[in-house]
C-alpha cells in the first residue's frame, strides 16, 4: 500500500471504530450487508469517475446520468398490467399427509408453475379429467402448493390446469414488460454512448470536462424528468425474480464477534451475506486494476494522465483514450442506475441521484487519485466510498441529526485531504533531503 | 575590455577559501578556492553537477558551508541568511527571475525598501530614483510600466537594476542568456561591460562557452567540486575550457566521420508546414547521413520536423520513409513507418517528469512488445537496463523519477526511449540543449554509432560548433522554408550565418 493511500485507510478503520465504540449496532449483520450493498454501489461510479479523474478530465453528469437510466430502463421495460383467466400446469404433486380418521378422501398438494391468484376454499382446480376441491394453500420449503382434495383422479405432472369459483374462472392480474435484461443492455448501450459523446466532445472538440459533462449533468436531469412526466416510476410488483437475483446474496461470509458487540446475538461468529452487487463491484474492481496496471493501455492512459502532449510525442492514442475513459464512466454510471433502481425499486426523476457525482469525485480523491491527472488507485478509491456510506450510517446510529450530515460528510473529507496532503507534503521533503543528497547541484 | 593589471593586485571584492559542502551521499564541493577583484568578471564553468549552483549558493548565504570561509573586501563573513549577503552588497540573478510580474517596474526595483515617509509611499522620488538605476543598465523605460508587458531581457536588466539599487558590489548571474534572443544577449553584454567600468565585480555562470570568452577577465573551471584551473586573458579558448572541464584531449570531442550515404531513407516532396503556408519544402536523408537544420530561433525549424512527425498537420505534400508513403499524418503512424523524435523541450514533451526512467524508457515501445497488450515487468526491466548501460544513464535505479536525473541524463532517456523501436529516420530537435559537457560528447557518440548503423539523423540545432563539427550537410532555415544547403565542404560559420539571416541569395 502506498503512503498515499493510508490516510484513507486509517480513516475508515478510525470511523469503523469510533462509532461500534458508541454504538454496538453498526456491527449488525443488517447493516453491515447494507453498508457492502451502498458501497459497491457508490464504489462503481466512483471507479469511473477515477477513470476520467486519471485522464486529468472530470465527470459531472454522474449522478443525473444515473435517474436517466433509472427511467430508461422502467421506460423501455414498458410495465402493462391484464386481468386473465388463470391458467397454469402442474409442477409438483405429492400427498398432503396420511388422512385423519374420519376424512372421507385424501388429500393432495399441487404445485402450480405459475404464481398463485388469491384463492379462497371452495374454489376447484379443473384438469381434463375431473373437478378438484381446493381446500387451501399451504407453504411448502417456501413455495405456496394448493391442497386439494384429490378423490379418485390426482392431477398428473405437466397436466394444464385451470381454477374456477362458482362456475366462473379465477382471474387474476399479471404483469408484462421486455426481459430486463434487454433494458439493462439497452441502458448500458445509451450510457456507452452518452460517454461516447463527452469523449468525442473532450478529446476532438477540444472542449473542457467540465463544461461539458456540467451541461451533460442539466441534461440528462432534464430528459429524465421529461420522459418520466416527472413523476417517479418504478417497478411495482414485476421483475420480481430479477430483482430478487440482482439484489440478493451471493453467498454468506462469517464475522467474529460482531452479532455479541451489536447484541443481536449470542453466536461467537455471526454469518453475513455478501450481496451480489459487492461481488460485481470486485469483478469491475479486478478488471480495472488489471487493465490500469497490467495491460499497456493502463500505462498509456496513466501516462497521458500526467502529461498529454509528452504521450502524445511518444505516439500514444491520446484521444482515443480519453474517449474510453468517459465511455467507462459513463456505461459505470448507467450500471449503477440500473442497480440502484433495484434496490430504490421506485426511480424518482428529479431527485434520484442528487450530488452522486460529487460523492464519487470525492470518493477517487481520496482514495488516491489527483485532480491534476496522471495517479489512479483503485482500492483506495473503493475505501473512499465505503468512508461515505460509513459516514453516513455513523450520523444516523450516532443520533446525530440528520441535518448534521453534510457537515460531518464534508468535515471528513476535509480531514481526510488534509491528512494526505500532509504525508505528501513529509515525503515529499524526505525525497527532495534525499535528492539534495544525491547531486550537487 | 578592461583585463588590465592594476586590478589584480587590489583586495579582492570576495575571496572563497577552501570551502567543503557535503551532501548525504556526496562531496558537493570539495576545497574550492576562488577570488573576484573588483570590476572584474570573472565566469564560473563546469559541467552540471561540478557545484557551480552550489558553489554560488554559498555565496548568496542560501546555504552556509561545512567548511571554509568567505571574505569580502578583506573582512571576513558569514552568511546565515541570503538578507545578510544582500545586504553585505552580494546579489544573485537567478535562471528564474524573482519579480512580481503584475507591479510595476519601480515597484520591483523597491520591493521591500520602498522610499517613505511616516508610513506614506513616496512615489515621486521611487520612479525618479527607479529611473536612475534603469539608465544604469541602458533600459530607457517609464518606471512606471507593470513588468509583466516587458520582454523578458528587459525584465532581467530590472532584476540586475534592482541589484545595483541595494548597492550590490558583487552580482552573480547565473544563465542569463539562457531564455535570451542574440540582440537582448547583446545588450546584456553591453550592461556587463558597463557594471564592470563602475567597479562591480561579476560572477558570470554559462554553458555558452562563446559568451564566456566575450565577457570574461578570468575564468574558474569546476570539475567534480574541485577547483580545475584557472584562465586568464589569451588563455581563455574554447577548446581549452572544454579540456579542463572535462577533463580529458579534445580531439575526439565530435566523433563524427562521414559514412558512405546508402539509400534514401527520408523523402519530403512539396511538404506545406501550417506555420509557414506560402511554402513548400523538400529534403531528403539518405542512410547513414547526418543532416542538420541550421537557422535562426523561429526560423520555422522546430515546426518543420514536427509536421514530419504528424504532430503537426502537414497542410500538402508528401512524405516518405523507405519508399513507403506516411499516411494519415498522426504520429502513431509515423512512429509505425519508422520515425523518431526527440522534441527541443523535453520536460514538457519528450519525458514524463515523475515517471521512472524504466516508464519513460519503455513507453513509446509498449505498445509492440513482445508480450503487448499485456505488460511485461520482466521484459521492462531487461531493456531497461540494456539501454541504461548502452546510453551510459547514471540513474540510481530504474525506478527513479526522470525528474531527478540531471539534464544530459534525462536527455539520454528522451532519446533512449526510440532505441527500442530502431527508427529509421531519428528527427532530434536541439540534442544538446541544456546538457553538459561531458554528455552532449555521449550523445554525439550514439548520434554517430546510429548513423553508422544506418540510420538517417536530422537534427535541429542552434549551436554552431555541433552544426559544424556533426553535419555531414545542413539544411538552414529562413523565414519557414529551406534558404539554402551546405556540403561538410561548403560548412563554415560565415555560410551558415548568412543564409540563415537571408542575405545569401541561393537557389534551392
Amino acid at each position: 500500500m502506498r503512503s498515499r493511500n493510508l490516510g484513507i485507510f486509517v480513516l475508515l478503520l478510525a470511523i469503523v471504530g469510533l462509532t461500534t465504540w458508541f454504538n454496538g449496532l453498526f456491527l449488525d449483520p443488517g447493516n453491515i450487508r447494507s453498508l457492502i450493498r451502498d458501497t459497491s454501489l457508490y464504489g462503481l461510479i466512483s471507479i469511473g469517475v477515477a477513470f476520467v479523474i486519471i485522464t486529468g478530465g472530470i465527470d459531472l453528469s454522474i449522478g443525473s446520468l444515473i435517474a436517466l437510466s433509472g427511467v430508461i430502463f422502467i421506460t423501455i421495460g414498458d410495465f402493462q398490467k391484464y386481468e386473465v383467466d388463470y391458467q397454469s400446469s402442474v409442477a409438483a404433486v405429492q400427498p398432503f399427509r396420511e388422512p385423519e380418521p374420519g376424512e372421507p378422501e385424501p388429500q393432495t398438494v399441487v404445485r402450480l408453475r405459475d404464481r398463485l391468484p388469491t384463492v379462497r376454499a371452495g374454489d376447484q382446480l379443473q384438469t381434463e379429467q375431473a373437478s378438484l376441491l381446493v381446500l387451501g394453500t399451504e407453504r411448502i420449503e417456501g413455495q405456496t402448493w394448493l391442497r386439494v382434495r384429490s378423490g379418485g383422479s390426482p392431477p398428473t405432472i405437466g397436466q394444464a390446469v385451470a381454477l374456477t369459483r362458482s362456475g366462473q374462472s379465477v382471474r387474476h392480474v399479471i404483469t408484462a414488460h421486455r426481459s430486463p435484461w434487454t433494458c439493462g443492455a439497452i441502458v448500458l448501450g445509451f450510457c456507452a454512448v452518452v460517454g461516447l459523446v463527452h469523449g468525442l466532445l473532450v478529446a476532438w472538440g477540444r472542449l473542457q470536462p467540465f463544461v461539458v459533462t456540467l451541461c451533460g449533468l442539466l441534461i440528462y436531469r432534464g430528459m429524465a424528468r421529461i420522459l418520466s412526466d416527472d413523476t417517479a416510476k418504478g417497478f411495482g410488483n414485476a421483475m420480481l425474480e430479477f430483482r430478487q437475483s440482482v439484489g440478493g446474496a451471493a453467498f454468506e461470509f462469517p464475522l467474529p464477534f460482531a452479532g455479541r458487540i451489536a447484541g443481536t446475538s449470542t453466536a461467537w461468529v455471526t454469518w453475513i451475506e455478501f450481496p451480489w452487487t459487492g461481488v460485481l463491484l470486485a469483478l469491475v474492481t479486478a478488471a480495472a486494476w488489471i487493465f490500469l496496471y497490467k495491460t499497456v493501455y493502463g500505462r498509456h492512459l496513466l501516462a497521458l494522465g500526467q502529461n498529454e502532449q509528452a504521450a502524445l510525442y511518444s505516439g500514444i492514442a491520446t484521444r482515443r483514450l480519453t474517449v474510453l475513459a468517459y465511455v467507462i464512466c459513463s456505461t459505470l454510471a448507467g450500471l449503477a442506475g440500473i442497480l440502484f433502481l433495484v434496490d430504490w425499486t421506485t426511480m424518482a426523476p428529479s431527485t434520484a441521484g442528487n450530488f452522486y457525482e460529487l460523492y464519487a469525485i470525492a470518493a477517487a480523491v481520496l482514495g488516491g487519485c489527483s485532480l491534476r491527472g496522471g495517479q489512479g488507485a483503485l482500492l483506495g478509491v473503493i475505501a473512499g466510498a465505503a468512508v461515505m456510506r460509513c459516514l453516513y450510517k455513523s450520523i444516523d446510529l450516532l443520533g446525530i441529526g440528520k441535518e448534521w450530515e453534510f457537515v460531518v460528510i464534508g468535515t471528513a473529507l476535509f480531514a481526510g485531504v488534509v491528512f494526505d496532503e500532509a504525508v505528501r507534503r513529509y515525503s515529499a521533503r524526505k525525497k527532495l533531503a534525499a535528492r539534495a543528497g544525491a547531486t550537487s547541484e | 575590455m578592461s583585463r588590465s593589471a592594476d586590478s589584480v593586485s587590489s583586495t579582492p571584492r570576495m575571496r572563497v577559501h577552501s570551502v567543503c559542502k557535503r551532501f548525504p551521499g556526496v562531496q558537493a564541493l570539495a576545497d574550492v578556492s576562488l577570488a573576484v577583484r573588483p570590476g572584474e568578471v570573472l565566469a564560473v564553468i563546469g559541467e552540471n553537477g561540478a557545484g557551480k549552483s552550489t558553489l554560488m549558493k554559498i555565496m548568496a548565504g542560501i546555504q552556509p558551508p561545512d567548511e571554509g570561509s568567505l571574505e569580502m573586501d578583506g573582512r571576513p563573513v558569514e552568511f546565515t541568511s541570503p538578507a545578510e549577503a544582500i545586504a553585505a552588497g552580494v546579489a544573485l540573478i537567478h535562471q528564474e527571475l524573482n519579480l512580481a510580474e503584475n507591479l510595476t517596474v519601480a515597484e520591483n526595483i523597491f520591493l521591500g525598501r520602498e522610499p517613505r515617509r511616516w508610513g506614506w509611499l513616496r512615489s515621486g522620488p521611487m520612479q525618479r530614483q527607479a529611473a536612475e538605476h534603469l539608465r544604469s543598465v541602458g533600459l530607457d523605460i517609464d518606471p512606471a510600466t507593470t513588468l509583466g508587458e516587458l520582454p523578458l531581457a528587459a525584465q532581467q536588466l530590472v532584476e540586475i537594476a534592482k541589484a545595483l539599487s541595494a548597492n550590490a558590489s558583487l552580482v552573480i548571474m547565473d544563465e542569463p542568456t539562457s531564455s535570451l534572443s542574440a540582440r537582448e544577449t547583446q545588450r546584456l553584454f553591453t550592461v556587463v561591460d558597463r557594471l564592470r567600468r563602475q567597479g562591480v565585480s561579476i560572477v558570470y555562470i554559462s554553458h555558452r562557452l562563446a559568451e564566456v570568452q566575450r565577457l570574461a577577465d578570468r575564468v574558474e573551471v569546476l570539475r567534480d567540486g574541485r577547483n580545475a584551473g584557472t584562465l586568464c586573458g589569451e588563455e581563455i579558448t574554447h577548446d581549452a575550457m572544454v579540456s579542463r572541464m572535462v577533463g580529458r584531449d579534445l580531439n575526439q570531442f565530435f566523433p563524427h566521420s562521414p559514412h558512405a550515404a546508402g539509400e534514401v531513407r527520408l523523402s519530403v516532396r512539396g511538404l506545406v508546414v501550417a506555420t509557414a503556408p506560402q511554402h513548400t519544402i523538400d529534403l531528403e536523408v539518405r542512410a547513414g547521413e547526418v543532416v542538420a537544420l541550421a537557422g535562426l530561433v523561429g526560423a520555422g525549424r522546430s515546426e518543420l520536423v514536427e509536421t514530419i512527425f504528424g504532430v503537426r498537420p502537414a497542410l500538402g505534400g508528401q512524405i516518405t520513409v523507405d519508399g513507403k508513403p506516411l499516411r494519415g499524418g498522426t504520429v502513431a503512424a509515423s512512429i509505425r513507418h519508422g520515425v523518431a523524435l526527440v522534441p527541443e523541450d523535453r520536460k514538457a514533451t519528450g519525458l514524463l517528469l515523475d515517471s521512472s526512467v524504466r516508464d519513460n524508457m519503455t513507453l513509446a515501445a509498449l505498445g509492440d512488445a513482445p508480450s503487448a497488450p499485456w505488460r511485461s515487468p520482466t521484459w521492462e526491466q531487461r531493456v531497461t537496463s540494456e539501454l541504461i548501460e548502452r546510453l551510459g544513464v547514471r540513474t540510481a535505479t530504474q525506478n527513479t523519477p526522470v525528474a531527478t536525473l540531471s539534464g544530459g541524463n534525462q536527455q539520454k532517456v528522451a532519446l533512449g526511449k526510440w532505441l527500442l523501436r530502431e527508427p529509421a529516420v531519428l528527427l532530434l530537435d536541439e540534442p544538446t540543449r541544456g546538457v553538459d559537457i561531458g554528455a552532449k560528447h555521449e550523445i554525439y557518440e550514439l548520434i554517430e554509432s546510429l548513423s553508422a548503423d544506418g540510420v538517417a539523423v536530422l537534427f535541429v540545432s542552434s549551436e554552431m560548433e555541433e552544426v559544424l563539427g556533426m553535419a555531414d550537410r545542413a539544411l538552414v532555415m529562413h523565414e519557414g522554408r529551406i534558404a539554402g544547403e551546405l556540403d561538410r565542404s561548403e560548412l563554415s560559420e560565415e555560410a551558415l550565418m548568412q543564409l540563415a539571416v537571408g542575405t545569401a541569395r541561393e537557389d534551392t
